[in-house]
């Protein structure tokens, strides 16, 4: 227990709880570990290399224990697998507590690759949300958050904003910096409400349609008929519907039957 | 620049679906981290992975500023193109006592082995 105070007391050891569990091969003794105790033995099956290296890592985090050859996970680094947090206060069912959002800094407009008159762009929220992320993936029709990095995903037409712990948000396919304050002020605007009223869901959409999910069906021959730089760059204009599926004509080919089905199927649900 | 050859059922096609960056200089005093940073976003019809290696690591460090410096924020494209899979490798970042600093946190590391997975796995590899 006294590890447990000292792991959540200070920040040099957040960083090396997060650092340790940022290696995939860590990860994985974790998950073998949280299934029961494992040897050294045991373990170096799954791990051949570095195995040494990899659980002085967890050790130094705190995460694990090695009594008599035993592999275990210490209380903190049990707590830690269950609810992926480094502090057990972070661990939030409700957003109580959570302070309101401001938005302290637009830094960078970069032009977005796929099309040059569009952005991307990277600002800040404070305070960062961290463990309240997680709850208010409802509030949005079509959003995800990924456990993986730590972030809320959210689909806005064609805009891509993702929302990171740690406060800062980055928007794809802005059209300026006016509409990029804009998107941020309504986002601002539905978390701060849920923060007062409590999280209210909205409808569910049936199935997530994205660009990089349609490419996936074009020819990717990059042929320019539809005039789009590319199929990459077509997928993503048919999910903003600024372009329609028939300027695709190589995909009239019989070749191309099956994907062109997929994609008529797919945009049902845009 | 090395291409996996396909068969498509034509002929052989140098198509490349990955490619990987390598970033083995510091993040800032050249121009070789945003210029890597720059081919790797305008690559994104591929798979394309950043993998930083020796000072290229320092790339991975949290609450970079670089106004002072004059120059764009290197950090900020990592984390304006969440495309862009980004992994750094380990025993670069213990060797600059890095693990116990804040990182940014949607990079993976990796140690030796898995890195070196990661390039050969890819279709072509890019060195500045």
């Amino acid at each position: 227990m006294d590890r447990v105070d000292k792991m959540v007391g200070g920040q040099a050891d957040v960083k090396l709880v997060s650092n340790a569990m940022a290696n995939a091969t860590r990860r994985k003794i974790m998950t073998m570990l949280l299934e029961g105790n494992r040897t050294m033995e045991e373990i170096a099956k799954s791990v051949p290399s570095m195995l040494d290296y990899h659980l002085q890592m967890l050790q130094q985090a705190g995460l694990i224990e090695i009594k008599d050859g035993l592999v275990v996970l210490t209380d903190f680094g049990k707590n830690f697998m269950e609810t992926k947090t480094v502090k057990p206060a972070e661990v939030k069912t409700d957003l109580a507590g959570t302070r309101s959002l401001e938005v302290v800094e637009l830094r960078q407009l970069l032009p977005c690759i796929a099309d040059s008159t569009k952005f991307r762009i990277i600002a800040r929220f404070e305070p960062a949300l961290e463990g309240a992320l997680k709850l208010l993936e409802p509030l949005f029709p079509r959003a995800r958050y990924s456990e993986r990095i730590g972030a809320l995903i959210i689909q806005k037409g064609n805009i891509l904003i993702t929302i990171y712990s740690t406060g800062n948000v980055t928007m794809t396919m802005i059209r300026s910096e006016i509409e990029a304050r804009e998107t941020l002020d309504d986002l601002k605007r539905t978390i701060n409400e849920a923060i007062v009223k409590g999280v209210t869901p909205v409808p569910r959409e049936k199935i997530r349609v994205d660009h990089a999910e349609i490419y996936q069906y074009l020819p990717k021959t990059d042929c320019r008929i539809c005039g789009e730089q590319s199929c990459y760059t077509f997928a993503i204009k048919l999910v903003g519907r600024e372009t329609t599926l028939d300027k695709c004509t190589p995909l009239l080919e019989a070749k191309y039957t099956t994907n062109l089905e997929h994609i008529r199927a797919l945009l049902e649900y845009l | 620049m090395l291409y996996r050859d396909e068969i498509d059922g034509v002929g052989i096609n140098p198509l490349m679906r990955s490619v990987f960056y390598l970033l083995d200089s510091a993040p800032y005093g050249s121009e070789k981290a945003y210029g890597m940073l720059n081919a790797a976003a305008v690559s994104l019809d591929m798979e394309v992975t950043l993998g930083l290696y020796a000072d290229g690591v320092f790339l991975a460090l949290a609450g970079q500023e670089s106004r002072l410096l004059g120059v764009p924020n290197n950090s900020d494209i990592v984390y304006a193109y969440p495309e862009i899979r980004v992994i750094a490798h380990e025993p670069s970042l213990a060797e600059r006592g890095l693990l116990s600093q804040s990182l940014v946190e949607r990079i993976e590391l990796m140690d030796e082995e898995k890195f070196q997975e990661e390039i050969l796995s890819s279709d072509c590899i890019i060195l500045l």
